[in-house]
């Protein structure tokens, strides 16, 4: 019965199971709001807060900026415990689903892949990053998560205007256009009201455009920028999800490596490490689906395997890829 | 005449002990103010989404509020000692009875434990020259913290009506209205006025703003009644601040002929006036541009598209050398 199931999911048609829980966790963090539905604040994902009447669940990352801009004194009282739990709450929302909160769960990751298909239907070719490009841009996301909590305690400390509140939603993509999907437009402005505010929402809308254009082109163009798969990376270890690797079954034919999103040379080429997991991976498991080796990857969920690469599985998707053209 | 009046109005003032004694008077206006009479006190407070708070470690947040006489919310002035019972409808719709604090200003104070609006009532009725004058000063005031996230919201936004009210002044929420949003100039702001829990028709609605610019409508059978909140801030530019909170005053007046007896003396008119105040901010239109926001998006998303094109173009090119072949 298990091997049933088991062979089942193995054999399983990945791209269409991803495609459906994407739109159900998009339906459910930006329309969610409208079914009452509310997951709280610590969700580590973009369910932006922004989007005020539709939102679901909301961003960890905007109470994270809005508790780190206390005043210093009330940071490190006892009130710093409530900062401490909403980390907390954070950490076991990830643990469940690992950085498959990116490849699944993000509604501003699942727009990025909608812009992606659009480009593919069009028949216009992807673009990628030379090797020595990828190795620079993948560090601005910790640079930006660094900023991210450095600001925030800056104003705590007076050091810096209250209008620099929340620093990364004024610049994220997901602050001005998710909330369009539930008629708000009022993200969209530049704020004149302070020199401050005027800097940040104009960098908001120059990202804006550069996301939609550059997402067109490279496939989740802004993954490699954002500072929640840092934060995610810094917690990956601890996951009960687990993306894994026999290096002794791989032939590093690079299928894997082909099929990734996010150019993440190591899942084809590093034959040592068990984890295979990387700070740019969003566990779309596509790797795994692509993957011809007999359980050369696989993914764990607390140590039971939940899906793994097998020959009969890569031999069912390659025939319903040719099916479709 | 009206110098007579307004001089009649100044001995009547000092007649009663220049800021008024403990006796409220029929013909005078009175509203609950948030903003403290003295600067140096209000660098004790700590400010929140509706005004300023004090805050302590013991008592958590609480709200302080002076009674002012005047029906210009600038110029009105502080009333310096008050006896009129107090009554406190809690975020929970619980009432409590709360007793001004005549230190050197009458001021009510009262702590606000719970997330959500709380509405403080002063009432007083007495009999003077067969008429009995029911004075009401509601104040509604919203306690909310970022902190502590933003769950239920929508529960709680509904005003609360404290139906043994002779009048209740209630501001009906505008559309999409949530915690953090104000009124602003421009913005439509309804009321209901009723009497008792139940619709006035017919009563006589005033709305001041803080520059003193008056209106006078009647509330229709439903008791409601609507007012455009003006634009009456016009400062040179570079002192612009957007978040310039200034007070606004709903009068209702009402006069019913009704007989009866209060405290052994009888009357054969109840002349009803009741006041709430609220604030008001600049219009987001004053200062955030969605024609700015469009083209500087448009430009980023624009010039990165052309960039990848020409990029690609390049490469597309012939090299040097076989040209020269």
């Amino acid at each position: 019965m298990i091997k049933n199931i088991r062979k089942k999911i193995n054999n399983g048609d990945l791209r269409r199971f991803r495609f459906w829980l994407q739109i159900f966790f998009f339906l459910l963090f930006v329309y969610g709001g409208y079914l009452s539905i509310n997951l709280g604040q610590n969700i580590p994902t973009f369910a932006c807060g922004f989007n005020s009447e539709g939102q679901g669940a909301t961003c960890y990352l905007i109470p994270l900026q809005h508790q780190l801009a206390l005043s210093s004194s009330t940071l490190f009282s006892m009130a710093g415990i409530a900062v401490l739990i909403g980390f907390s709450y954070f950490v076991l929302w990830f643990l469940v689903l690992n950085k498959g909160w990116c490849g699944y769960a993000c509604p501003l990751g699942t727009i990025q892949d909608w812009i992606t298909s659009l480009r593919s239907r069009l028949g216009i070719p992807y673009a990628s990053y030379t090797w020595e490009q990828f190795k620079h841009l993948k560090k601005i996301k910790y640079i930006l998560l660094v900023l991210m909590v450095v600001i925030p305690m800056g104003i705590g400390a007076g050091f810096f205007s209250h209008d620099m509140s929340t620093p990364f939603c004024m610049i994220c993509p997901g602050r001005t256009l998710i909330p369009i999907f539930t008629g708000d437009f009022s993200q969209l402005t530049i704020d004149f009201s302070s020199k401050t505010k005027m800097i940040l929402t104009t960098l908001g809308m120059l990202i804006t455009g550069i996301f939609l254009a550059g997402s067109f082109f490279k496939k989740r163009f802004f993954c490699f920028f954002c500072p929640m798969s840092a934060l995610h990376f810094m917690l990956s270890k601890l996951a009960f999800l687990k993306l894994k690797k026999d290096g002794s079954k791989c032939t590093k034919c690079g299928d894997c490596y082909t099929v990734c999103d996010m150019q993440i040379k190591e899942i084809a080429d590093d034959v040592e490490s068990k984890n295979i997991l990387q700070d740019d991976c969003i566990m779309c498991l596509k790797c795994v689906s692509a993957c011809p080796e007999e359980g050369a990857l696989e993914v764990k969920f607390m140590g039971i395997p939940v899906f793994e690469a097998t020959v009969e599985g890569y031999i069912k998707r390659m025939e319903k890829e040719n099916k479709n053209g | 005449m009206l110098l007579f009046s307004k001089y009649y109005k100044i001995v009547a003032i000092f007649t009663f002990g220049l800021l008024l004694n403990s006796e409220l008077l029929a013909s005078q206006t009175y509203w609950f103010s948030d903003t403290p009479p003295d600067r140096e006190f209000a660098k004790k407070l700590s400010s929140s989404h509706d005004g300023l708070v004090l805050k302590s470690r013991r008592d958590g947040t609480s709200k302080l509020l002076w009674l002012r006489e005047g029906e210009d919310p600038l110029t009105s002035t502080y009333v310096k000692e008050a006896d009129a019972p107090l009554i406190l409808l809690d975020a929970k719709k619980n009432l409590k009875t709360v007793a001004f604090k005549n230190k050197s200003y009458a001021e009510a104070i009262f702590k606000m434990p719970d997330e959500g609006f709380y509405n403080l009532f002063m009432i007083k009725r007495f009999v003077e020259d067969n008429t009995l004058y029911s004075i009401t000063a509601k104040k509604e005031v919203l306690n909310h913290s970022c902190r502590e996230g933003h769950d239920n919201i929508k529960e709680k936004m509904p005003p609360n009506a404290y139906e043994a009210a002779p009048v209740d002044i209630i501001r009906e929420r505008m559309p999409r209205e949530r915690f953090h949003t104000h009124v602003t100039s421009g913005d439509i702001v309804s009321y209901r006025i009723l009497q008792k829990g139940k619709p006035l028709a017919d009563a006589s609605v005033t709305l001041v703003t803080q520059k003193g610019w008056k209106k006078t409508l009647k509330t229709d059978e439903n008791g409601h009644v609507t007012f455009e909140m003006i634009r009456d801030y016009y400062p040179e530019w570079h002192e612009f601040k957007r978040r310039t909170r200034e007070n606004f005053l709903v009068i209702v007046e009402y006069v019913q002929a009704q007989s009866g007896t209060l405290d052994d003396m009888t009357y054969d008119t109840i002349s009803y006036k009741a006041t709430a105040s609220g604030s008001y901010y600049p219009s987001t239109k004053d200062y955030q541009s969605y024609l700015y926001g469009l083209l500087i998006g448009l430009f980023a998303f624009f010039a990165t598209f052309l960039s990848v094109y020409l990029y690609r173009r390049r490469r597309l090119n012939v090299y040097q050398e076989q040209r020269l072949d």
